[in-house]
């Protein structure tokens, strides 16, 4: 399958890099950061320990997106996560 | 390893280095060059400031140099001052303020009389260089997030390097200058990435860290009503800290060195000789009742992890009134953002960066080298994508040297004095380098295959001229320099002077063996050769 | 005495990226001109990783180890940028540190 990659396929794949691994890194931050907290954590320090790991988890979202073997399924399941995140952290904001 | 790696996989990740390297590497190649300038941005402001050149001062007192002069600043009541004793690399006093527009000030102060120095308007290394490194002189947040796309993509090249590299372990100290160029360039371009390949990681991680709050800016805000600065505000103590003002004139502030040595007593006492000492103390609601100060350690000088850690005091009483230090995810997040910002006073360590910078923006070159070989070697020479990279590369790498000479020689030939209405001096500056950047663009395009040695060549000139030009306008040849001890000065003349001569080296090079006919030659790969 | 353990970190960082190197059949070729035996690999490499083991010590000695980690890394990506171009352009240089290890392993390394 990935011989057969063309330009557009590829960049298809750059764009779910980037654009797919921005939307996981920000749902990502924004879950973590307000979840921690729920386990005692101080608010700042939830904040800097996801940003630290949204950014790394960003390279691994990327290096899959490029090289996964099953296109489909890795962009739904990038988005379709990004966007549980996305929808579920504001719902766990403490008051 | 290598049965867990896929050819697919590697296949995959080949294509992804190779054009998201050529894709970036402008943009990279400038943040590297600049980020390389920024480890010496004091030193840079010194020279393109010669009113800065002060041998360092002993240890001075702010309660006789600065705090008598704080009603001359015309400043806001109510305001916060902050000011700083001169240090390693800063010979100066700093004050910042507020005026009553609400404007704020940087003033530079003579150590020895307190005078406030009149400076070159310049941007010099601590405004120029560092702002174009993360921001590219780009309007709003448009460079910030060109320059972040870069960093990740930096992070994902670093990760799937690895990857793609198959011989790290048996490669890593090898270098055949000796083989084909395409061969040549491949190793170098391995043998700089691999040497510091933690920095290649650490240094774009810590960077889109220290930005986050403009990247993300939505899931930083959630915990705070969508304020995304406020993790800013947490971590940084000063709201921790804030007093409201009383509304009510209160005594000025008398005495500061003081508190300074209590704070730095303390430190010394918890941490014992190897503590960091304060650089940075401000007055807060300035002229109020409620008057108070904060001595804290921003940039300390004997440690990497950079952040506030402070002590606020009672300016009337003297005591100590609240104390502020980071906690344990966030004191290390501040190695990771100090080893970044580099402020420390650690002389052979930001020399190692120096190398370290330049040593990546070889990497960039070399990989950009190689990709116009391997093109070459397949037979593609003419093609468009190949004249574009090649013009691309010298406007890219020597573009951007000639354009940082262009800045410092148009510091020296722009009258300090200078007023035309409407336009600052220090504009003026930038535009010269954007103007010699342009013009090696443009060359790049024009002159093919010729332009790399050309414009090599035209770095020794400029060099040259930007030092003769120093030592006419401000008298400091390397006589002067060395008797007035300003070593400051004469290494960065003898840096350029350096720079210049490697620039000739790879220009003379040029000329035995250009880019075509050394393609023609053929690629002898035989694993078994020995260099010898 | 600051001046003097930065040499000696430097040093042993050389010394450790070099025998990194040499533990390779590739460039203890270069040097020697003869075959490694895989005794003397062990041993190199072995030597390489205590040089640079103790060119870390000496930099958590020195400087504490916040500074320790970069001062480190730093010296070993010069150090290592040091070996492979010496190794391209002079590799006769590094025979003094080949020779010793051959001694030292007592095996019969015949160089030409």
């Amino acid at each position: 399958m990935l011989t057969n990659d063309n330009t557009v396929t590829r960049s298809i794949r750059l764009l779910i890099a980037v654009v797919g691994g921005y939307l996981f890194t920000d749902g990502f931050i924004g879950l973590i950061g307000v979840s921690l907290p729920y386990l005692g954590w101080a608010q700042s320090e939830a904040l800097n320990l996801a940003i630290l790991l949204g950014l790394l988890a960003y390279v691994i979202i990327m290096i899959w997106a490029i090289s996964t073997v099953r296109l489909l399924f890795t962009t739904v399941a990038i988005f379709a996560s990004s966007a549980a995140m996305i929808y579920g952290a504001p719902l766990l904001v403490q008051a | 390893m290598a049965k867990l790696i896929s050819k697919q996989f590697r296949e995959s990740l080949t294509w992804f280095h190779t054009w998201l390297g050529i894709g970036l590497a402008a943009v990279l190649f400038a943040v590297f060059w600049t980020g390389t300038l920024t480890v010496f941005d004091k030193e840079i402001d010194q020279w393109m400031k010669p009113e800065l050149r002060i041998a360092q001062p002993g240890p001075v007192s702010l309660d006789q140099l600065v705090l008598p002069k704080l009603s001359e600043f015309d400043p806001a009541r109510e305001s916060e001052f902050w000011m700083s004793a001169p240090r390693d690399r800063i010979p100066a006093i700093r004050v910042l303020y507020e005026d009553q527009d609400g404007e704020s000030h940087e003033a530079m102060l003579d150590p020895r009389s307190g005078e406030v120095l009149d400076l070159t308007d310049s941007h010099a290394g601590s405004d120029f260089f560092f702002r174009f490194h993360f921001m590219l002189h780009m309007p709003g947040i448009i460079g910030y997030i060109v320059v972040g796309l870069a960093a990740v993509g930096m992070m994902a090249l670093v990760v799937s390097g690895i990857f793609i590299h198959r011989k790290i372990i048996q490669e890593f100290f090898t270098f055949r200058p000796q083989k084909s160029r395409r061969r040549s360039s491949l190793d170098f371009h391995n043998l700089t990435a691999v040497i510091a390949l933690p920095f290649h990681f650490l240094l774009p991680l810590s960077g889109l860290f220290i930005f986050a709050s403009i990247y993300f800016p939505w899931s930083l805000g959630l915990p705070y009503d969508g304020n995304a600065r406020g993790l800013n505000a947490e971590t940084s103590g000063y709201e921790y800290l804030a007093v409201p003002a009383a509304g009510q004139p209160g005594p000025p502030v008398e005495r500061i060195d003081a508190l300074v040595s209590t704070a730095d007593g303390i430190w010394l006492a918890e941490e014992g000789k190897r503590s960091s000492r304060a650089d940075w103390i401000g007055i807060f609601n300035y002229g109020d009742k409620n008057s108070y100060v904060i001595v804290e350690r921003y940039y300390p000088d004997n440690r990497v992890s950079i952040g506030p850690d402070q002590f606020s005091f009672d300016p009337t009483t003297q005591e100590i009134t609240n104390r502020f230090s980071p906690e344990p995810v966030h004191a290390a997040m501040n190695w990771l953002e100090g080893l970044h910002w580099v402020q420390f006073d650690h002389w052979p360590l930001r020399w190692l960066y120096f190398f370290a910078g330049l040593s990546g923006c070889a990497m960039i070159g070399s990989g950009m080298v190689f990709w116009m070989q391997a093109r070459i070697k397949k037979g593609t020479e003419d093609s468009v994508s190949v004249r574009v990279v090649r013009a691309m590369s010298v406007g890219a790498i020597t573009g951007i040297i000639i354009a940082s000479l262009g800045f410092f020689i148009g510091n020296r030939l722009i009258p300090k004095e200078i007023d035309i209405t409407g336009v600052h001096r220090h504009d003026l500056e930038i535009w010269v380098f954007f103007l010699f950047w342009a013009l090696s663009c443009v060359h790049a395009a024009l002159r093919g295959r010729e332009a790399w040695k050309e414009q090599n060549m035209a770095i020794m000139v400029l060099a040259v001229v930007t030092v003769v030009l120093n030592w006419v306008t401000t008298g400091h040849h390397p006589v002067a320099a060395v008797s007035e001890s300003l070593w400051v000065v004469l290494i960065m003349d003898v840096m350029i002077l350096a720079g210049g001569i490697v620039a000739w080296w790879v220009a003379l090079k040029m000329r035995d063996a250009s880019p075509g006919t050394a393609a023609l030659r053929p690629v002898i790969d035989s694993p078994n050769r020995s260099p010898n | 005495m600051a001046h003097l353990t930065l040499i000696i970190a430097s040093l042993l960082g050389l010394f450790g990226t070099a025998s990194l190197a040499l533990c390779q059949q590739r460039h203890w070729k270069s040097v020697m001109h003869a075959d490694l035996s895989s005794a003397s690999k062990s041993l190199i490499r072995n030597s390489g990783l205590v040089f640079l083991l103790l060119s870390l010590v000496v930099c958590i000695q020195r400087d504490g180890a916040g500074f320790a980690a970069l001062l480190w890394a730093l010296i070993f990506a010069v150090a290592s940028l040091i070996t492979a171009l010496v190794l391209s352009y002079q590799p006769r240089t590094l025979r003094f540190l080949a020779s010793a290890y051959s001694a030292l392993s007592g095996s019969s390394q015949n160089s030409r």
